[in-house]
C-alpha cells in the first residue's frame, strides 16, 4: 500500500504531466486534423480550380452523351398525296481499321455479307491500317437486313452510323421533274436541286445525361432540328404515269430518238405531267460510263425548231393585227412561192385559193407565208415575243432554256417566210405549251408552275397577262378543232377523243445538225392541242425527235400520244363529255395519208447564214465560256464521290491518282469550257 | 499488440514506476531469455469475477413519461424520415421519368423512322406502273371516260350507295 504523503505529491505532479500531455495530444491532433483539412483544402482547390476544365470535361465525356435530332430532307409528294420522294434512315457500316484482328478474315466477312470485294475491301483495310487510320468506311446506306446480320455477329469493331436515304418509291416516275441527289444527299438535278436550300434540313442536337450503362437520363436541347419542307407537287402521278408510258410507245413505235410530253392546266399554269424519254432511275446513282443525256430535262433544256406548231402565232397575230378572219381567202400559189433568193414548194401538194382555215386545217406553208407577209416582220416578233418565245418560262427547273428568236434587225430577207412556218425560231416544249395554253384560256400568257404548296402553304399565281383578245383566243381554238376535225386536217385521222371535242396543230420541223451545217432527213415530230374545245381542261404539247419519212410527221407520231394522253387524262381529271359517245369513232377517211406531208415546214437549205439552231448552240457555248457550268469543289471527296457528282453534272472528268482529291484543275468555281475537262489529282 | 488501455497508460507506467501496475510488464521485459513464457497481458492482474444478481422480484414500473418520450422520438424520427422523402423523393421520380422519357423518345423516333419506311413501302406498292403490271397480268382493262362512278358518302360515312339502304 503506497504512503498517503507520497501518493499525494506524486498526484499533484501526474496532474501537471497529465494536463501538459493532454495539451501535447491536443496540439498534436488539432495539428494533425488542421494538415488533413489543409489536405481536402487543397485537393479541393486542385479539383474545382485548378483542374476543374480536365475534371469536368472528363465527366462530360462519361456522363454526357452528344445525340443527334435527325431533320430528314422534305419529301415531295404528287398533287393527290402519292409520295414521289422521301428520306428514310438507313445504316452506314465502317471499321476501325487499328482495332480489327484479322483483316483478312474480317475483309471476308463483311465483303460476304455486304456484297463487296472480298480483296478490294482487304487492300483498303490494309492502307488504312498502315496509315494508323481510326475510321474506314465500308459501306454506306446499306440494307436493313445487311445491317442486322452484321450486329448479330457482336464484333466490336465494326461501327454503324445513322444517315439519310433518299427514295423515290415511283423509280422513274417524274424523274425529271424530280432530279436527284447525291450521296451528302444534295440535289443535283431537278427540283431536288433548284429547291435544294427549302428541302434540305437541318439536323439538330441534343446532350443528353446518362448513367453507367449510357442509358439516357435527361436530355437538353442544343440545336433545334430544322426539317426540310415538304414539297407538293402540280404533278398528278396518274397522268404523269401515261404520260410516260404512251411517250415510251410512241417513240419505239416511230424509232424516234427522243421525246417529251408537257401536260398543263391552261388557266393556273400547273404542269400535270412533264415528261421525257429516255428517262433514267433516280434511285441509282449516275455511273461515270453513263450517258448523261438521259438525265437532260429535254421538255425544258433543250430547244428545236418548232415548225407548223409555230403557224398558231403566226394566225393568231393575223386575226389580231390584220382583217383577216377565218374564212378569208390565201392564196397558196399553188404550191410554189418565189422569194428573193429562194424558191419555197409545199412539202407534199400545192393548194390554190384557200381559207384561212384550211391554211391551218392543211398546215400549208405557202399559206402561213401568205399570212406572215400581211401580218408584216414588226408584228410577227411582237407576238412571238408576247407568246412567250425567246424567254424563260420561269418554271423553277434547272438549266431551262429560253430558245431564240433573232431580234428584228437581224432578220434577213426570208426571215419573216421562215418564221411564219416555224423555222428560224427555237422553242422548248414548256415554251410551247404555255403559248397554247394562252390559246385555250382565252388569251392570257401564264406562268408554268410546278410546286403547288411548299409546307402548308400555297404557293401564290402571278397574275397572268393578257396577250390575245378573248375572241380571238376563241377563234384559233375553232380553227385548231378543225385541224382534229376537218377531214382534210393534219392530225384528223390520229387525235379524236371519244366523247370529248379536241383542238390542236401539228408540227414537222426538219432537224438542223450543227456540226455539218445541214438540215437532216430527221423531223421534230410535234403535236400541242386541248380538250374539250369549249372549256379546256388541259393542253398538251407532244414532241418527238428524230422521226423520218411520210410516216414520220407530227400528226402520225404526236397524235397518237397525244390520243391516249388525253384520253386517260379526262378520265382521271372526271371532265364531263362534250360530245355523245356515237361521235366516238373517227369517219371514214377521205384524204390520203400522203397529205400529212404538207405538215413539213420547209427549211432554207441553200442559205450559208448561221442557223437559228447553230446560233443558239453558239450563243450556248459563249455563255458556257463566260458563265458556264461551273465547276465543283472535288477536294477532299473520294474517287467515287467525285466521279459520281461529274456524272450528275454532265461534266467530263479525268481523274488521277488514288485515295482522297487533293488538286483539280481548272479550280472550282470556274466555268468548264465547252471540250475542256476536269482533272483531279487523288492522293493518300 | 497492445490495447488501446495499454496505450493510454503507456506514460503513467513511466511515471508511476513503484507501481504495482507497471510490475507485469517489467517482469515480462527483465526475463527474456524464456521464449516460451507468455508474454505478460496488459491488465493482466485486472480480475473481472460475475456476481449472480437475482432480479426476479423485481417488477418493471410503468413509466408513462418514458413511454411518451419514446413515441415522440419515433414520431420525430418519422416526420423526419416523411420529410426526407419528400425532399428526395422529386429528385428520384425525375430521374426514374428521365429513363422513362428518354425511352419514350428513342421509341418514338423508332416509330416516326418505320412510319417512312412503310410510307415509302406503301408508295412502291401503290407505285401506277406496278399498278400497271398487275392490271395486265390480270388481264383488266382501262376504264373509258365516264366509266368511272365516284361515290358520294351517306351522312354515316358509309360509300356503298349502289348497295341497298
Amino acid at each position: 500500500m503506497l504512503p498517503v504523503q507520497g501518493l499525494t505529491s506524486r498526484t499533484v505532479l501526474t496532474d501537471r504531466q497529465e494536463r501538459l500531455a493532454y495539451t501535447r495530444r491536443l496540439t498534436w491532433l488539432a495539428g494533425g486534423v488542421l494538415v488533413w483539412a489543409g489536405l481536402i483544402f487543397a485537393k479541393i482547390v486542385s479539383l474545382q480550380v485548378i483542374h476543374h476544365k480536365d475534371y469536368a470535361r472528363a465527366a462530360r465525356q462519361q456522363q454526357e452523351l452528344k445525340v443527334e435530332i435527325p431533320a430528314p430532307r422534305g419529301p415531295i409528294f404528287d398533287r393527290t398525296g402519292q409520295p414521289l420522294a422521301m428520306s428514310i434512315p438507313t445504316e452506314s457500316v465502317s471499321v476501325n481499321p487499328l482495332r480489327v484482328p484479322d483483316i483478312g478474315i474480317a475483309s471476308q466477312i463483311l465483303a460476304r455479307i455486304l456484297n463487296l470485294d472480298a480483296g478490294e475491301l482487304r487492300d483498303r483495310m490494309r492502307r488504312a491500317n498502315e496509315h494508323h487510320s481510326g475510321f474506314l468506311w465500308v459501306k454506306r446506306k446499306i440494307a436493313a437486313t445487311e445491317a442486322e446480320e452484321l450486329r448479330s455477329l457482336h464484333l466490336d469493331w465494326i461501327d454503324f452510323q445513322t444517315e439519310s436515304q433518299r427514295h423515290y418509291p415511283n423509280g422513274e416516275l417524274a424523274a425529271h421533274v424530280l432530279g436527284s441527289v447525291d450521296h451528302d444527299e444534295k440535289g443535283n438535278a431537278g427540283l431536288e436541286m433548284s429547291l435544294d436550300p427549302e428541302l434540305r434540313g437541318r439536323a439538330g442536337q441534343e446532350v443528353m445525361l446518362t448513367d453507367v450503362k449510357r442509358r439516357g437520363i435527361e436530355a437538353q436541347l442544343s440545336a433545334r432540328p430544322h426539317a426540310g419542307l415538304p414539297l407538293t407537287l402540280t404533278i398528278d402521278s396518274r397522268i404523269q404515269f401515261a404520260a410516260e408510258r404512251e411517250l415510251a410507245k410512241g417513240v419505239a413505235l416511230h424509232h424516234a430518238r427522243t421525246g417529251s410530253v408537257v401536260v398543263m392546266n391552261p388557266y393556273n399554269g400547273e404542269i400535270l405531267a412533264l415528261a421525257n424519254y429516255p428517262t433514267f432511275d433516280p434511285n441509282v446513282a449516275p455511273k461515270p460510263s453513263e450517258d448523261p443525256f438521259h438525265r437532260f430535262d429535254l421538255a425544258i433544256s433543250v430547244p428545236f425548231e418548232p415548225g407548223s406548231v409555230f403557224k398558231v402565232v403566226t394566225l393568231s397575230a393575223a386575226l389580231e393585227t390584220t382583217d383577216l378572219r377565218p374564212d378569208s381567202p390565201i392564196n397558196c400559189n399553188n404550191g410554189v412561192l418565189r422569194l428573193p433568193g429562194r424558191v419555197i414548194h409545199e412539202a407534199h401538194r400545192g393548194f390554190g385559193v384557200i381559207p384561212m382555215h384550211e391554211v391551218l386545217e392543211r398546215s400549208s406553208n405557202i399559206g402561213a407565208i401568205q399570212i406572215g407577209f400581211r401580218v408584216g416582220a414588226q408584228n410577227m416578233y411582237a407576238y412571238a415575243r408576247r407568246f412567250g418565245f425567246g424567254g424563260s418560262t420561269g418554271v423553277g427547273l434547272p438549266a431551262e432554256s429560253s430558245g431564240l428568236i433573232r431580234r428584228l434587225n437581224r432578220w434577213r430577207t426570208t426571215s419573216l417566210a421562215s418564221i411564219s412556218m416555224g423555222h428560224e425560231v427555237s422553242t422548248t416544249s414548256i415554251q410551247l405549251a404555255r403559248a397554247c395554253a394562252a390559246i385555250a384560256n382565252g388569251g392570257l400568257l401564264i406562268k408554268p408552275k410546278l410546286i403547288l404548296k411548299q409546307g402548308e402553304s400555297l404557293t401564290p399565281a402571278e397574275a397572268p397577262t393578257r396577250i390575245l383578245r378573248p375572241q380571238t383566243a376563241i377563234t384559233m381554238r375553232q380553227m385548231m378543232e378543225g385541224v382534229v376535225i376537218s377531214p382534210h386536217g393534219t392530225a384528223h385521222r390520229h387525235v379524236r377523243l371519244a366523247g370529248y371535242t379536241a383542238g390542236g396543230k401539228t408540227g414537222t420541223a426538219q432537224i438542223f445538225d450543227v456540226k455539218t451545217h445541214h438540215y437532216t432527213h430527221l423531223y421534230n415530230a410535234s403535236f400541242m392541242g386541248f380538250a374539250p374545245v369549249t372549256n379546256p381542261a388541259f393542253i398538251i404539247v407532244v414532241t418527238l425527235n428524230g422521226t423520218t419519212g411520210n410516216g414520220g410527221m407530227g400528226g402520225a407520231v404526236a397524235g397518237p400520244v397525244f390520243q391516249a394522253i388525253a384520253t386517260e387524262a379526262l378520265r382521271v381529271l372526271d371532265v364531263p363529255r362534250d360530245l355523245p359517245d356515237t361521235e366516238a369513232e373517227p369517219e371514214p377517211e377521205e384524204v390520203a395519208p400522203a397529205d400529212d406531208a404538207n405538215d413539213l415546214a420547209i427549211a432554207d437549205l441553200g442559205s450559208p447564214e448561221p442557223n437559228v439552231m447553230e446560233e443558239l448552240a453558239m450563243q450556248n457555248a459563249t455563255a458556257a465560256a463566260e458563265t458556264g457550268p461551273k465547276v465543283p469543289n472535288f477536294r477532299g471527296k473520294t474517287m467515287r464521290a467525285v466521279a459520281e457528282e461529274a456524272a450528275s453534272m454532265g461534266l467530263p472528268v479525268s481523274l488521277d491518282g488514288s485515295g482522297i482529291a487533293r488538286a483539280q484543275a481548272p479550280p472550282a468555281g470556274s466555268a468548264l469550257h465547252e471540250g475542256e475537262r476536269v482533272r483531279v489529282q487523288f492522293a493518300r | 499488440m497492445a490495447t488501446l488501455a495499454a496505450n493510454f497508460r503507456k506514460d503513467e507506467s513511466v511515471i508511476y514506476s513503484e507501481d504495482a501496475f507497471a510490475a507485469p510488464a517489467r517482469r515480462a521485459t527483465a526475463r527474456p531469455a524464456d521464449r516460451f513464457r507468455l508474454r505478460a497481458l496488459p491488465n493482466e492482474d485486472v480480475y473481472f469475477s460475475a456476481k449472480r444478481i437475482d432480479n426476479s422480484r423485481i417488477l418493471k414500473q410503468r413509466d408513462p413519461r418514458a413511454a411518451r418520450e419514446c413515441w415522440s422520438a419515433i414520431g420525430a424520427f418519422a416526420v423526419l424520415a416523411v420529410l426526407l422523402a419528400g425532399a428526395l423523393a422529386p429528385t428520384v421520380w425525375g430521374t426514374f421519368a428521365g429513363y422513362q422519357l428518354q425511352a419514350l423518345k428513342q421509341e418514338h423516333q423508332r416509330l416516326i423512322d418505320e412510319r417512312s419506311t412503310l410510307e415509302v413501302q406503301e408508295a412502291a406498292l401503290t407505285s401506277p406502273v406496278r399498278l400497271e403490271k398487275l392490271a395486265k397480268a390480270q388481264k383488266l382493262l382501262e376504264p373509258r371516260p365516264g366509266q368511272v362512278i365516284h361515290l358520294d358518302p351517306h351522312a354515316d360515312g358509309s360509300m356503298a350507295m349502289n348497295l341497298t339502304k
